[in-house]
């Protein structure tokens, strides 16, 4: 959650990095991507470029 | 920049903002990468209340502004991909009216996005090349290997 800032009133203050990462909302976020990646697949590597790292995994 | 609103990048929290000026007045948004896996990154669109610090994107902001703020997340996807060299991301709405709304946004700018990207869309079990006018529950974007920023558009891409 963004922090008020007290010298600007209504003013938002984001938080470090980290602190937004474990923001329950992007939490909630980045658990539902993987969950559905986790049952759906990644994309597999022959429809994709061929960059490093992009090797898909199958469906489970 | 495609077009759309001006955003600004907070390199401390990683997060992109911009406001979205419209009938209900003005809207703080936020677009946010959450790194899934390896080079893979979730695409995170919400709105952001400077009163109470609350994020959200349950709620259908309605500002009459929707094309507009598909362009600035999609200045925004583009500014990030340049800025992480090789990443890929995940696209998917909080729910399937907002999914409707990314793949028309996509679907609008293919002329743009076929050449320079491989893009990806989910149906029926299977990861597919996105098509026009066909229903998906995600998409997948990655640069192509052959298209750097500044390149003109080749003919073999089409």
């Amino acid at each position: 959650m963004a922090q008020k800032d007290p010298k600007k009133p209504g003013k938002a203050v984001f938080p470090e990095k980290q602190c937004l990462d474990n923001d329950p909302f992007f939490v909630k976020k980045r658990l539902a991507a993987i969950a559905f990646l986790d049952k759906a697949g990644y994309p597999p590597a022959e429809l994709l470029s061929g960059q490093k790292g992009k090797a898909g995994m199958h469906k489970k | 920049m495609l077009g759309g609103y001006r955003f600004h990048y907070n390199s401390s929290s990683d997060i992109y903002s911009f406001d979205s000026v419209g009938t209900k007045g003005i809207v703080r948004k936020i677009v946010k990468f959450d790194r899934l896996q390896d080079d893979l990154f979730n695409v995170c669109l919400a709105d952001l209340d400077p009163q109470t610090g609350c994020i959200s994107d349950s709620v259908t902001t309605n500002n009459g502004d929707a094309d507009l703020v598909l362009l600035t997340v999609a200045s925004i996807g583009l500014h990030f991909m340049e800025k992480h060299a090789g990443s890929a991301l995940f696209i998917q709405g909080s729910d399937a009216k907002r999914t409707r709304w990314y793949q028309m946004g996509l679907a609008r700018n293919w002329r743009f996005i076929e050449p320079k990207f491989k893009l990806l869309g989910y149906k029926d079990e299977n990861w597919e090349p996105f098509r026009k006018g066909t229903n998906y529950i995600a998409f997948y974007l990655e640069k192509r290997l052959n298209w750097q920023y500044g390149t003109k558009r080749s003919k073999k891409t089409r």
